[in-house]
């Protein structure tokens, strides 16, 4: 190795060490400095109570969870809510900026003025705002279990929530191994097609047998549905989505389109026009010109943009404890009062929210990898 | 994002409290010139702005008493706090004292670096109903939806509550106090459940108090007063003992109004209470007239529930438990 280079290194390395330690030692000194005040103002301390019994009921968890579990289980039953409602709203989002902004892009006159006011007042009012009023919509336009909203046989409305059938788990299998069949004639059949092979026959019979599938499960008595039923407080069986819910995922959702919205077409028009000219000349349809030459750097010039738009979306989804959704926030602020632990539980939302938003960060990059040239 | 905020920024002032914290808070509040006091954000006759933006209500008055008991009048900062940032905001030196229906418990007089010096409303945890759903008892509740406010010792008490009684129930939890209500009212839930107190204030500021019921069944009891951080003893004994010169006040018949003939009375025992003779105010740091001044601004304690909760409010709440311990309630003062 050069000398120099080495001496570059030795120089990069301990000037790395210093600042990491000055960090690590900045860090160690708060966090006595913090314990030591909070002994003497006799404020427990420590992680300890994550594995004390929590006593509380979480209204819905993607894992099993009642009052007796500890608290450590309440905090998890609150990330999966988090990750419910955060995930759900992260394709909403997208998809309804993509239409939005392809609303806009079209040079059709009735879309554009459609999209253009759903994004100016959307993103010129804030977000809790039009939380409260997702909630009031919900629980106040909605009616009551008695007077339900029957969309489809099983599927109603109600201001307790969206309620629907959900499959057994013989049914939920079919279910499964059909959309495995319709992907896989997608997929293959795609491929087959860049072979020049003749897919039609095989995309009959794969389509057939892959929608076929259900309908025969359910005559011959394989798998049921649960079917909601109405009781006397609640509907029963099947699955629900609440309120609080919907709430936070129509807010996110529509709220953070407009951002994408705007994000994807400042960045289509970004795109040299001489890039759709020259595609022109060379014989592109306009559409072929649109997928294959702007779009992908289009792509690349958004990217950044809308993954941050992303991580705000995230991060906006604890402002579901105004609305009462039982997100990580909510269940930890109960965990919280009831402990008194505030620093240790500042500390836990913290890591979370970095832990998802590093990871849509990881995404994003192995992305925008994809996309450069 | 902005409750993240909020805490975040109390977790700094917290680690930062060192000096707050340890100053002589008799001595701050005077230099000062006012009190910090925590209150209900708005439920009318325990705490709630009037139309001149001054708090008003049972707690507010305690704020009231003990500025004027350090102060010799009531000057009073009113600082609203939701029942999730109360404790945090008293922790942090935000505020000097909490009076916002606070529940003691064990773990709160414990583990939160507070202490509650004394009581000022005898409460108890219930549920309110829509009259029609046809229920009597929370027995028939079994599937029920139930709204509850975050940071209240009611999230834990309707757990255990159904549980012993074998039925199930979804929670709703909700942290601002405003928007509890309107899930009640607007049929999101079945129940709401909080201090009975506060359910009754809920009922009779609704549209149709008939069209709602609060149910016979006490969840729990729920003792209610004021809240100060531990570490300060002087500033404790002065809440605790303001709190008791209201109930001893009461107990001797002496009110606004008659405040001034009574000091100038033969009675010993009147004479040192209201400062006419030294010896009341030394021993916990204060004027000898204190008390005589706490009373000539917000009276006894049996004005001060009546002005707010009693017979001459709205309200028309029964004195019940909350009466003197001679009139067969719980409300007790040692000896001055």
């Amino acid at each position: 190795m050069n000398p120099s280079f080495r001496r570059e290194r030795m120089r990069h390395l301990t000037i790395q060490v210093f600042t990491i330690g000055t960090v690590v030692a900045l860090l160690w000194l708060v966090a006595s400095m913090v314990q030591h005040r909070l002994e003497l103002m006799g404020i427990n301390t420590g992680f300890g109570f994550l594995s004390n019994r929590a006593g509380y009921d979480i209204g819905e968890s993607l894992i099993p969870y009642d009052g007796d579990a500890s608290y450590g289980r309440a905090l998890l039953a609150g990330f999966s809510n988090t990750l419910k409602v955060a995930v759900s709203s992260i394709f909403a989002a997208l998809a309804l900026g993509l239409l939005a902004a392809g609303a806009m892009l079209s040079g059709h006159s009735t879309a554009n003025r459609i999209a253009k006011f759903y994004i100016k007042t959307v993103r010129n009012t804030p977000l809790l705002l039009q939380l409260f009023f997702w909630f009031g919509i919900f629980t106040i336009s909605l009616p009551a279990i008695r007077d339900r909203l029957t969309l489809l046989p099983g599927v109603y409305l109600s201001n307790r929530g969206l309620n629907y059938p959900t499959p057994d788990l013989a049914l939920g299998l079919v279910f499964l191994l059909a959309l495995a069949i319709l992907v896989f004639t997608l997929i293959y059949g795609a491929r087959l097609r860049s072979r020049g092979a003749k897919t039609r026959l095989f995309s009959i019979i794969g389509w057939s047998i892959g929608l076929g599938v259900v309908p025969l499960a359910a005559t011959t008595g394989i798998g049921h549905l649960n079917m909601p039923e109405i009781g006397r407080f609640a509907i029963k069986g099947g699955g629900v989505l609440s309120p609080e819910f919907m709430t936070l995922f129509i807010g996110l959702s529509i709220y953070t389109g407009t951002y994408i919205a705007e994000t994807l077409r400042g960045a289509v028009m970004a795109v040299a026009s001489g890039q759709g000219e020259a595609a022109a000349a060379l014989g592109l349809t306009r559409g072929q010109s649109f997928r294959l030459v702007v779009l992908p750097q289009a792509t690349r010039i958004a990217l950044p943009s809308i993954v941050s738009e992303l991580l705000n979306l995230v991060k906006n989804s604890s402002l579901g404890v105004a609305v009462g959704y039982p997100d990580l926030v909510s269940v930890g602020n109960t965990a919280m009062n009831q402990t008194g632990q505030a620093i240790e539980m500042i500390a836990i939302y913290m890591l979370a929210y970095v832990t998802i938003n590093v990871i849509i960060t990881k995404c994003s990059q192995v992305l925008e990898a994809r996309y450069e040239w | 994002m902005k409750t993240v905020l909020t805490l975040g920024a109390s977790v700094v002032a917290l680690a930062s409290a060192a000096t707050i914290a340890q100053a002589d808070m008799i001595e701050t509040i005077k230099e000062r010139g006012e009190l910090t006091c925590g209150v209900h954000t708005g439920l009318v006759g325990f705490g709630a702005p009037d139309e001149a933006g001054e708090w008003q209500g049972l707690d507010p008055d305690y704020c009231r008493a003990i500025a004027t008991a350090i102060l010799g009048e009531p000057k009073v900062k009113w600082v609203p706090l939701s029942a999730q940032a109360r404790f945090t905001s008293l922790q942090n030196g935000e505020i000097d004292v909490l009076a916002q229906n606070s529940t003691m418990t064990l773990a709160r007089d414990a583990s939160l670096g507070l202490t509650f010096p004394a009581f000022n409303f005898y409460d108890g945890q219930g549920l309110l109903i829509k009259s029609d759903l046809g229920v009597s008892d929370s027995k028939e509740l079994d599937g029920a939806t139930v709204c509850i406010q975050q940071g209240t010792t009611s999230e834990y008490v309707i757990r255990n509550h159904f549980t012993d009684m074998g039925i199930s129930f979804t929670p709703v939890v909700i942290e601002s106090g405003t928007e509890f209500f309107s899930a009640f009212f607007s049929g999101r839930c079945d129940v709401i459940t909080s201090d009975l107190s506060q359910l009754a204030v809920v009922r009779l500021t609704s549209d149709d108090p008939s069209a709602y019921t609060v149910l016979p069944n006490i969840l729990a009891k729920s003792p209610l007063g004021p809240v100060v951080r531990a570490d300060d003893k002087a500033f404790e004994n002065v809440v605790k003992w303001t709190s008791y010169a209201l109930l001893t006040a009461e107990e001797l018949g002496v009110t606004q109004a008659n405040v001034e003939e009574m000091k100038a009375s033969d009675s010993a025992e009147l004479q040192s209470f209201l400062g006419a003779n030294p010896g009341v105010g030394e021993l916990i740091g204060l004027e000898d007239d204190w008390i005589y001044n706490v009373i000539s601004t917000v009276g006894n304690y049996s004005e001060i529930f009546d002005r707010n909760v009693g017979k001459d409010s709205p309200l028309g709440l029964e004195r019940g438990q909350n009466a003197l311990w001679s009139d067969g309630g719980l409300m007790y003062s040692p000896l001055f």
